[in-house]
Formats: structure tokens, C-alpha cells, sequence
């Protein structure tokens, strides 16, 4: 008896030893690991100046938000610090690059460091500004044209003005 | 303040954006004849509030008077509008709050000028004219500057569409902007005067 009593406890303290274990286990699957992405050396993920073909300069609005880590350099070279660490996720910030010839281009930057491996994604749209029509001069004359009208109209309430005062 | 505004408009640095580019040099034309006829609106309002007090028929001729130079403002306010939005949405006029509000507002300033024209005894006249002045004073603010901001909007500076904050405006954008409110305002307020001048003549 003494025996099946021994027995008994045996195998109901390995059954509770084994539940502790695999609770342990189990636990340490769901808690929230460390997970970080890191750059040992200092790394390029975009190159702006050679996609775009020549950046001249690099606007940053005040209110984004650059992850710790990145560097972004006036030629629009996006880089990672040595040693930098991220956590793992997607980062995603907005540029906007201006380039050789004075056109601008707004520069959607994805970084997704939610895998092993970085995954850079850059989207560049060029937005169309009137820069042909100042650089042949052209613009001088609707500044001409609409000075032209403003005078007329300034000239004829004056005269008006002064009509009104004599009668 | 306009010679200066006028060639800045052109000339001036702006904020690049998507969608809009060059056309954000509307902000420069069409808001500031709203902000022009906002303020004419508001010298109207005051006058007809005058005439409630005083009784005075020059404070009544005064108050149209505002209120025709400022209905001048709004019509070019809403043509410069619709230029801008036929090249930004594609269409000169679409069903947004702040469109919709802004042509209610100017359909009530219409009919104080057809309600004028239409009582012939002159104090009974100003009288009715001046009620409905403040009326529709109140109403232009609700039309345009509240019901907008209750409601979503497509139009800049409401719906969470960027306006004049931050990244939307370039702080280089500002001394032009200011500049030709005050402007146009002058010229408005001058034109008005003008008005009144010879509509004082006629009476004498």
C-alpha cells in the first residue's frame, strides 16, 4: 500500500512538475520580448540624390517626426546611425526634396523594421510648380497685366472721388 | 499695401503642395475679397444697428451702401472660387457645406436689397432693412464660419483640410496675405465712401 501511496505522489508531483514547466513555458511565449533591429555600422536605406536625380536640398516640416537613429543628409542620403537600435515596427515620415533644377518632389519614406531584415520603401511624387513660366520671364507680364488693371481701377475711383467732392 | 501684395502674389514664394501647387496663390485673391466683404458686412451691421438706436435715415443709406460694395467683394469672392476649385476639384461648384453656405449668405444679402426696393414709406423702409441687416449679418457668420466647421468640408481650412496652419502656409506667405486683406479692405471701405458722398449730394 505504502508502495501505491508512494507511487501515487510520485506521479502527481512529475504531472504538477510537468503543468509548472509547460506554464512557465507558456507564459514566456506570450510575454512581450526585447525585439530590436540593430545596425552594427552605419547603413544607407535610400538614396534620393540618385533616384531623383540630384537633390539640391532637403525640407524637413517642423513637425515630423524623424525616428531616432536616421539620419537624413542635405543630398537626401537616408542612412541609420552606427549602433542604432529600433524597435520593431513601421516607421513612416514625409520629406520633401527639392532638386537640381529647383522642382520639388514630396518623398513618402516607409521603413518597416517589423521582420529580421529592414524593408525601405520611398515613394517620391514631383509637384508641378510654375517654374517654367518665371524662368523664360514670362510671369513679368501677368505682373504687368494685373498692375495695369489695379491702376485703372485705383486711377478711375480717384477721378470718381474728386467728381463727387466738386459737385 | 496692394502694390506690394499684388506682384508678391505673383512673384512670392509659396508653400509646394499636392494637389494645389500654383493655385495656392488663390489664398491671395479669393479669401482676401471674403475677408474684404466680411468686413463691409460687418460697417453695414453696425450702421443698420445705428439707425435701430438713432433713428438717423444717413446711418440707413450708409448700411445699403456697405452692403452693396461688400455683395461686389462676394460675387468676386465666388467667381475666384470657382476658378480655383474647377482647377483643384475639378468642378467649379460642388455640394460642400462651406459652397452651399457661402451662396445662402449672398442670396440673403439679395433679398435685403429686393425687401429695400419693395417698401416704398421711407422709415418703415429703414426699418425693416436694418432688422433684417442683423439678421443676415448673423446668418453670413453661421453660414460661413460655423456651420462649416460643424459639418465635414472639402474646402480649405475646414474637415481637417490644411488651412492656414503650419506646414499649409509658408511664414513668407503671411506679410502678402495680411497686406492685401488690408488692402482690399481700404478699397472697399474707400469705394463705399464714395458712394456715400454722392448719394449724400443727391439727397441735398
Amino acid at each position: 500500500m505504502k508502495r501505491i501511496g508512494k507511487l501515487i505522489v510520485v506521479i502527481l508531483v512529475g504531472f504538477l512538475n510537468q503543468a509548472f514547466a509547460q506554464a512557465e513555458q507558456d507564459s514566456l511565449a506570450g510575454a512581450p520580448m526585447l525585439s530590436l533591429i540593430k545596425f552594427e555600422k552605419s547603413d544607407t536605406l535610400a538614396d534620393l540624390n540618385a533616384s531623383l536625380g540630384g537633390v539640391k536640398e532637403i525640407e524637413i516640416a517642423a513637425e515630423t517626426q524623424i525616428p531616432e537613429g536616421i539620419t537624413i543628409s542635405k543630398e537626401g542620403i537616408i542612412s541609420t546611425k552606427a549602433g542604432a537600435e529600433f524597435s520593431k515596427g513601421i516607421y513612416l515620415f514625409e520629406l520633401k526634396a527639392i532638386g537640381g533644377a529647383g522642382e520639388v518632389y514630396i518623398v513618402n519614406v516607409k521603413l518597416d523594421f517589423s521582420r529580421n531584415y529592414p524593408l525601405v520603401i520611398v515613394n517620391s511624387d514631383k509637384i508641378d510648380m510654375a517654374t517654367g513660366l518665371r524662368k523664360d520671364g514670362m510671369i513679368w507680364v501677368v505682373v504687368a497685366v494685373s498692375m495695369i488693371l489695379f491702376g485703372v481701377i485705383i486711377g478711375y475711383l480717384i477721378y470718381l472721388d474728386k467728381k463727387v467732392s466738386k459737385a | 499695401m496692394l502694390i506690394y501684395a499684388l506682384p508678391m502674389a505673383w512673384l512670392g514664394e509659396v508653400s509646394v503642395q499636392v494637389i494645389l501647387h500654383e493655385t495656392i496663390r488663390n489664398l491671395y485673391f479669393h479669401v482676401t475679397m471674403w475677408f474684404a466683404m466680411i468686413f463691409l458686412f460687418g460697417f453695414s451691421f453696425f450702421h443698420a444697428i445705428q439707425f435701430l438706436r438713432k433713428g438717423n435715415l444717413i446711418s440707413d443709406m450708409k448700411s445699403t451702401l456697405y452692403a452693396e460694395v461688400g455683395m461686389v467683394f462676394g460675387a468676386v469672392g465666388i467667381v475666384t472660387g470657382m476658378i480655383w476649385a474647377n482647377f483643384t476639384w475639378g468642378a467649379p461648384w460642388v455640394n460642400d457645406p462651406k459652397l452651399n453656405g457661402a451662396a445662402v449668405a449672398l442670396l440673403i444679402y439679395i433679398a435685403y436689397f429686393i425687401l429695400k426696393s419693395s417698401i416704398t414709406e421711407s422709415i418703415r423702409r429703414a426699418k425693416t432693412a436694418s432688422v433684417y441687416n442683423i439678421f443676415s449679418f448673423v446668418m453670413l457668420i453661421l453660414l460661413i464660419g460655423i456651420m462649416p466647421r460643424i459639418n465635414d468640408s472639402l474646402h480649405p481650412g475646414n474637415g481637417g483640410n490644411p488651412g492656414f496652419g503650419g506646414y499649409a502656409l509658408k511664414n513668407s506667405m503671411r506679410p502678402v496675405f495680411y497686406s492685401a486683406v488690408v488692402g482690399w479692405t481700404i478699397i472697399g471701405l474707400w469705394l463705399a465712401e464714395v458712394k456715400i458722398k454722392w448719394k449724400s449730394k443727391m439727397i441735398e
